[in-house]
């Protein structure tokens, strides 16, 4: 796993925190001065600071959140990653049975250094926006977006919301080509309300997610409608495949997602994994009726061993290179260099009753 | 071609005109053929342009002008699109207003072809249910619709190579008796 944050030494602790740039020459960003073995130093106008660089690990080109006064440095955007995701909030207005990230009712408002972050970001990246649940703090999150559009539009952004804040309100906003080209990542775990709004933990959650559908559909957004699998909603899956093809054919993307075993999902495993391989026939029907509607399917975090052939045309490699691993039962398989793999804090084949090296 | 589909996995016969029917059965936004999709303008996006630079919005319009029946010409590769002979064509280029496609159950899936209308009855507004095309597209439709709503293995493994589907799955249910 990649370190994203990293203890530093700072010649000014007292200092305000600070986003800069990590470069061999300083030019836009903190100058390498120094490199004794994994140690690197870093100078820029009033300040200089000493970082520990990882084994096998290179930080030049990244750009860092700096806090002087934690004696910390956090990798916001990597240079070599196409996975940057950037947290606006730790806040949220669900509370998911298996969230990866469990919320935090404390928030931090850094927009001023997410953009100066974002002004820095390498040509054509594309960032993602994640919480909590961003959109809490709409106007910011907009605001962002547009004010990076306008100075930086060849970047891109892909924000997770729980698309319950837009509001008619929003479309003229929305349909301004700042906020029409990102990518919105939206949950929808049923077709039933009443188990959609059990697994986000909030009443009327679905009622008010469909609204800001349709009204992200009328501003023409982007939008990839995501679908973690859990023992709770896995044989009603063909049913939520149904509502997505006759109501929801404007998204771009349907994601399926095998569940990361992180935050909440960590010590409820046991009752929230389940095992497509096992009984693929849910899986299978889903996605071939949504296909068969025209609505692309997209399967994430899926072993390549796990499906039948069949599904695998709708693998991706979904995992962020800096938390992808695969089992110690992988070490033979010929397939990881399509495999989606495992995330770093769980890699068991042995969870499926399939899986084997290829 | 159902059965041999059925038998073998090696290849699939793929018969495009009765996918593009599923297709436009089942998905919204399904209109990149211009053979049948509504509104279906013509000269807009697609034009034929004949070897004396003459413009026609189809290659049938180009063929009725060549046999002497009817100029549906629409311009000249040396003037520009003739915008006014353009707009005089649109009137029938969709089936949204037709008194006979408004009770028809395929509708929104079917299309419309004037210029077919006037190359064989002469005229661009016969009753829809004697056109050719009508006739044509209803059978197709009913047999599309048969196939979905039917139980038999084979129709399914075929509708679900034909649609890019994982599996075979029942996309349409039937709630009352058919017969």
């Amino acid at each position: 796993m990649i370190a994203l944050n990293l203890a530093a030494r700072f010649e000014d602790t007292s200092a305000r925190p600070f986003v800069t740039r990590l470069t061999r020459d300083g030019a836009g960003g903190a100058c390498l001065a120094a490199e004794f073995g994994a140690s690197q130093t870093y100078q820029l106008p009033g300040q200089s600071f000493v970082i520990d660089v990882p084994d096998g690990d290179d930080l030049l080109g990244d750009v860092v959140f700096a806090d002087p006064q934690n004696g910390r440095v956090s990798r916001w955007i990597r240079a070599t990653s196409p996975h940057n995701t950037l947290l606006v909030t730790e806040r949220c207005d669900q509370l998911c049975i298996m969230c990866s990230q469990p919320p935090k009712k404390g928030h931090i408002d850094l927009f001023e250094y997410l953009e100066a972050a974002c002004r820095l970001a390498p040509q054509d990246m594309v960032l993602g926006i994640s919480g909590g649940e961003p959109l809490l703090f709409k106007d910011q999150v907009f605001t962002l977006i547009e004010r990076i559009h306008a100075a930086r539009p060849d970047l891109g952004f892909h924000v997770l919301t729980n698309a319950q804040h837009f509001t008619e309100a929003d479309l003229d906003r929305l349909r301004q080509p700042a906020l029409r080209k990102v990518l919105w990542g939206v949950p929808l775990y049923a077709a039933s309300a009443a188990l959609h709004d059990e697994i986000v933990g909030k009443a009327s959650a679905q009622a008010q997610l469909l609204e800001g559908l349709a009204i992200m559909a009328r501003a023409g957004l982007g939008i990839e409608l995501r679908t973690v699998l859990l023992k709770q909603n896995y044989l009603p899956l063909p049913a939520l495949a149904c509502l997505v093809s006759a109501r929801l054919p404007f998204i771009r993307v349907w994601a399926v997602m095998q569940l990361e075993r992180a935050g909440f999902a960590r010590n409820r495993w046991h009752d929230q994994f389940i095992d497509h391989s096992a009984e693929p026939g849910a899986l299978i029907e889903a996605v071939s009726v949504a296909s068969a509607a025209g609505i692309a399917v997209s399967l994430y975090n899926v072993p390549y061993c796990t499906v039948p052939a069949a599904l695998r045309p709708f693998l991706r490699q979904s995992i962020s290179d800096w938390k992808r691993t695969y089992s110690t039962d992988c070490l033979e398989c010929s397939a990881k260099i399509v495999c989606s793999g495992f995330f770093e804090w769980h890699a068991e084949l042995s969870d499926y009753a399939t899986g084997a090296p290829v | 071609m159902i059965r041999r589909n059925a038998q073998s996995d090696e290849a699939v016969f793929d018969e495009f005109y009765l996918t593009l029917a599923l297709k436009r059965l089942l998905r919204a936004g399904e209109d990149g053929h211009i053979d049948l999709r509504s509104p279906n303008w013509l000269g807009h996006d697609h034009m034929v342009i004949d070897h004396d630079g003459m413009l026609y919005p189809t290659d049938e319009a180009r063929m009725l002008a060549r046999t002497g029946q009817i100029d549906l010409s629409i311009g000249h590769v040396a003037s520009g699109i003739d915008a006014a002979a353009r707009r005089a064509l649109q009137d029938r280029a969709f089936n949204a207003l037709d008194p006979w496609c408004s009770q028809c159950v395929y509708q929104a899936a079917c299309g419309s072809d004037p210029i077919d209308d006037i190359a064989r009855t002469g005229r661009a507004d016969p009753p829809r249910i004697d056109t050719a095309f009508c006739r044509r597209h209803m059978h197709i439709f009913d047999f599309a619709t048969e196939l979905l709503c039917s139980d038999r293995p084979d129709g399914q493994a075929s509708i679900a190579k034909w649609l890019g589907m994982p599996g075979p799955a029942k996309l349409i249910e039937t709630h009352h008796d058919r017969a």
